[in-house]
């Protein structure tokens, strides 16, 4: 992750991004990509193929 | 002054109803109180003068015999982001400095309801995106145990005004912790409940996949007593849950004869602060001194827990934030701003693959829990920090960025949508307080409210006092 691919994934976003704040997002996002990818990987399974994403929880009879 | 605030919610509420307390004398006391502990910011504004007039209405209808509600007359704080109408609402940013709500919020209206008083708002990490309460706006939030310290956050003014007595109960917002954390570090008592259990109409939004107001008090028993009020479905806001609401107070004598508490491989006691460690050994031997019985666990995908909470709580309050971003960056503090930069910038794969990994996490943690009836780990994995420190040290000499390292066991019920309480369990070494977690089956409060109140019965950690107001 750096600035620079921060900066098109600004465009891409509509989000004004100058130089300095590129950089100091990269930092961030260099350190939290990796693992969002790891468990997007995870996520790809097959025993877990059957999981819709958790957006809302229903009421759960114990 | 002091034995007036020194009681306990309960207690106060008993003796205003018995008229052996003056709402009137109650509030004044806070008021003073709320002044003598200014420089902590735990509040940033206070009713004042109109809470004194409310207390002196109260103290009349109690004397002609009339009780509103189980709240009658007591002063609650409330967090800086839920709604109070007519008074500003900033959510701890200057976004929204000049931003005055029509109406209260559901929880406002309940508390109301019940006869409670709203003494002041309180101070937060901006928009709630963040553990510290370091806020820029509005001066960061101090550890009255050490005020070189922070408090945690979000809720961090709720937790200081409780434990300084600057209030009888306070309110806080729960997103990936934001009650349970300040409860720990402040040492006072803080329930997160299962989503939907509480209203979130009126109350401005950090994660609305995660988000839930969450009672904050001295005791596990005031917990129950303010959860009671606030409990309950709500036509205004969609995700509120149909459910039937418990008998909270009357539970909390049946106490944990029987009751298995789950302690998760590889995760419960992994990864702490020596006293950290320490002290959730003991209440575990405390909690088997009142009948209670550990079990081992296995929750297998829990690794991924801190990275998932990450991407929804960025993604979701960046999506919030849309418009503001980008029409008035310079309102935001830095910290803010950088996280919901980097937020918008995450893929909704990479937000919709953290989405299932919460459903995976909670079919493997619903497992977990029909082997045990609560879960049982820290709060946090260390005590509280200096002011502005933004990466923690566990383990000596390998410092760890500060979110994560503080979302380490308050995610895993952010996550599930389960409820979670946080109970004082010791004090480390500087005398700073450390929290343990109870985490509970959907909707069973109950089980966790009286789990919470044999371990206060068995210990006397809830009723240590700060050094600054002791």
């Amino acid at each position: 992750m750096n600035a620079d691919a921060v900066t098109a994934a600004a465009v891409l976003a509509g989000l004004p991004l100058g130089e300095d704040r590129a950089a100091a997002v990269a930092d961030l996002l260099g350190a939290w990509v990796p693992a969002a990818n790891a468990l997007s990987a995870r996520m790809q399974a097959e025993e877990v193929r059957d999981l819709a994403p958790a957006t809302v929880f229903g009421p759960v009879v114990p | 002054m002091s034995e007036l605030l020194d009681r306990t919610l309960t207690d106060s509420a008993d003796l205003v109803a018995a008229r052996e307390l003056s709402p009137v004398a109650l509030m004044e006391a806070t008021l003073e109180r709320i002044a003598a502990i200014e420089g902590t910011h735990a509040y940033i504004s206070v009713a004042g003068e109109q809470a004194l007039e409310v207390a002196r209405a109260s103290k009349t209808m109690i004397d002609a015999g009339h009780r509103i509600g189980p709240l009658h007359g007591l002063p609650i704080a409330l967090k800086d982001n839920i709604d109070v109408a007519g008074e500003v609402t900033t959510a701890g940013s200057r976004v929204l400095a000049d931003h005055r709500p029509a109406a209260d919020a559901t929880v406002v209206r309940r508390l109301r309801a019940a006869g409670a008083i709203v003494v002041g708002k309180t101070n937060m990490h901006e928009f709630a995106w963040g553990g510290t309460s370091a806020n820029p706006h509005y001066g960061f939030v101090t550890n009255p145990w050490d005020t070189s310290r922070m408090p945690g956050g979000s809720s961090g003014g709720s937790g200081v005004a409780v434990a300084t007595r600057a209030c009888a109960a306070a309110l806080g917002t729960d997103t990936g912790g934001s009650v349970r954390l300040p409860s720990a570090l402040n040492g006072v008592t803080g329930l997160r409940p299962t989503i939907g259990r509480v209203s979130n109409a009126g109350v401005v939004p950090l994660a609305w996949s995660m988000d839930t107001v969450g009672p904050m008090a001295r005791t596990a028993a005031d917990c129950a007593l303010l959860f009671s009020v606030l409990a309950g479905p709500d036509p205004d806001d969609a995700g509120s849950v149909e459910h039937p609401v418990a008998d909270y107070v009357g539970a909390l004598a049946r106490g944990v004869d029987g009751i298995r508490l789950g302690v998760i491989e590889g995760y419960s006691l992994h990864h702490l602060q020596p006293a950290v460690d320490k002290a959730v050994r003991e209440a575990l031997g405390v909690f088997a001194s009142v009948g209670a019985r550990a079990v081992d666990v296995a929750v297998d995908d829990i690794e991924g827990n801190i990275s998932a909470q990450l991407t929804v709580e960025a993604a979701e309050p960046s999506t919030y934030h849309q418009r503001w971003l980008r029409e008035r960056p310079d309102d935001y503090g830095e910290d803010v701003r950088l996280l919901l930069e980097a937020g918008e910038l995450l893929l909704a794969t990479q937000y919709l693959q953290a989405q299932r990994y919460r459903a995976l996490l909670r079919r493997q943690t619903l497992a977990a829990l029909a082997h045990a009836e609560v879960l049982v780990c820290p709060t946090l994995p260390f005590t509280a920090t200096p002011l502005g420190e933004v990466t923690v040290e566990i383990d000596p000499g390998a410092p760890e960025d500060m979110l994560s390292a503080i979302m380490q066991f308050t995610g895993l019920p952010s996550l599930t949508g389960l409820p979670a309480i946080s109970v004082p369990c010791g004090f480390d070494p500087d005398g700073l307080p450390i929290g343990l977690q109870l985490i509970g089956r959907p909707f069973e409060e109950a089980t966790l409210l009286r789990a919470a109140a044999a371990f206060q019965g068995a210990t006397a950690f809830h009723e240590q006092v700060p050094p600054l107001v002791g």
